[in-house]
């Protein structure tokens, strides 16, 4: 090596403003109320829990309550990184990302197939609105996520831009699930899984953009 | 090669063993994540031996070497907040070094075809010995070209830059398991390919 090439580093770090563990944390946690807001704004702006009249509150309670455990299982498994600097391995991310709407989806089967009565409410619906509102609100967390672990991934950013898309998607669902009445599979596949699946593949593309990690010509080279 | 190790380890780590250095310079990073800015050139001096020899080994050129050194530093510097309390940094500092030679070689868009830089030898070492062992690391560097690059990567990793084997699985993005059997493979076709007297040199266990 050549006896200036620590010189040169050093000076480029210097040249070269980055932040540090502590705004990156506080930036991590001001996603979680502003992505409550909007989910919050945009559950009462389409009528709240009114829309969801017609429901057994057992279903209602039984499907939330799954769905936020589900949802926050798969943040954990997406966001946190543990004691490790890369992050969980690719096998898991894509666990988190695949396996989520198909947990979720075969928890909303089984407690219709438990309870089929809850299938009848709206048999209509085709879930359009269910799944416009889920990416609406899952947008946003998405976003905002991925700018916080810009450039951080050397590894596996497509993996893990799937499984935060995966994450996101069963948070947003949670609100969505509160709001939506409907139950039978037809409807979840459509407007309560696919979202997620969608929000998946955004995620994948966030995370070969923005998540990445890209080499940058060093200053004055 | 052991011995190209060995002398790196030394420069690295200043007498210190693997585990003591590792433990220096993952301590060293954690305090530059949280604002420690004089940090980085007690980090540069733990962590830029190894990272320049595992580099220059894949670029074989010195001086692209130190440049892609200098982008793994600035990298490292840009998501030191992505550094985790705790965290070991070998594994990180190397995963970075490795995705910005991949970006590097998609850029150049062919191979390199340029020496490799000589490795470093004892300098009391006997004349037969310098031969025998220039020999050996011919006969080595031919039989690591020929395997596939993911049991070269496995072997290369565990074998020269001494990380563990949970450590070349992260920077691998790969199991411990998938690691253990590329590098287990690499070490069967280096046997077959060398026969036992390499073996013995090299120290390896089968």
């Amino acid at each position: 090596m050549t006896s200036d090439l620590k010189a040169r580093i050093l000076a480029n770090a210097r040249a070269t403003p980055s932040s540090t563990r502590g705004s990156s944390h506080l930036h991590a946690w001001l996603v979680l109320p502003s992505s409550i807001i909007v989910a919050a704004a945009l559950f009462f702006a389409f009528d709240g829990l009114h829309h969801g009249r017609g429901r057994t509150p057992w279903f209602f309670w039984a499907s939330c309550v799954g769905w936020a455990a589900v949802a926050a299982l798969s943040m954990w498994g997406a966001f946190a990184r543990g004691r490790s600097a890369i992050g969980r391995s690719r096998a898991l991310l894509l666990a988190v990302a695949l396996g989520t709407p198909a947990l979720l989806f075969a928890m909303m089967f089984g407690l219709a197939g438990a309870h089929p009565e809850v299938t009848f409410v709206h048999p209509e619906r085709i879930g359009f609105k269910c799944l416009g509102l889920t990416v609406a609100a899952a947008v946003f967390p998405l976003v905002a996520l991925a700018l916080v672990r810009q450039g951080s991934d050397p590894v596996h950013p497509v993996a893990t831009g799937a499984a935060l898309g995966s994450a996101c998607g069963a948070s947003a669902g949670v609100m969505v699930e509160m709001w939506c009445p409907v139950a039978n599979p037809q409807h979840v596949v459509v407007g309560h899984i696919a979202p997620i699946v969608l929000m998946a593949i955004l995620g994948a593309n966030l995370g070969a953009r923005l998540i990445a990690m890209r080499a940058r010509a060093p200053r004055g080279s | 090669m052991l011995l190209a190790i060995g002398s790196l380890a030394d420069e690295g780590g200043r007498g210190r063993t693997a585990d003591e250095w590792k433990e220096a310079a993952s301590r060293a990073m954690d305090r530059y994540a949280r604002g420690d800015d004089g940090a980085c050139s007690e980090l540069y001096d733990l962590l830029a031996p190894r990272l320049y020899s595992f580099l220059v080994r894949r670029v074989r050129d010195r001086a692209f070497a130190e440049d892609l050194l200098q982008q793994t530093f600035l990298q490292m510097h840009l998501a030191r907040r992505h550094f985790a309390r705790g965290a070991n940094v070998m594994p990180w500092a190397f995963a970075i070094a490795r995705r910005l030679f991949i970006d590097w070689l998609r850029k150049q868009g062919r191979e390199v075809l340029a020496e490799e830089a000589a490795e470093p030898i004892a300098p009391d070492a006997l004349p037969e010995t310098l031969v025998g062992q220039r020999r050996l690391t011919q006969k080595v560097r031919e039989a690591l070209a020929r395997m596939p690059d993911a049991h070269r990567e496995a072997f290369e990793l565990i074998q020269r830059d001494g990380l563990s084997m949970a450590e070349a699985a992260e920077v691998l993005g790969t199991t411990v398991t998938a690691v253990k059997l590329r590098a287990h493979r690499a070490y069967e076709t280096l046997r077959e390919l060398l026969g036992d007297a390499v073996r013995e040199e090299l120290g390896v266990v089968p």
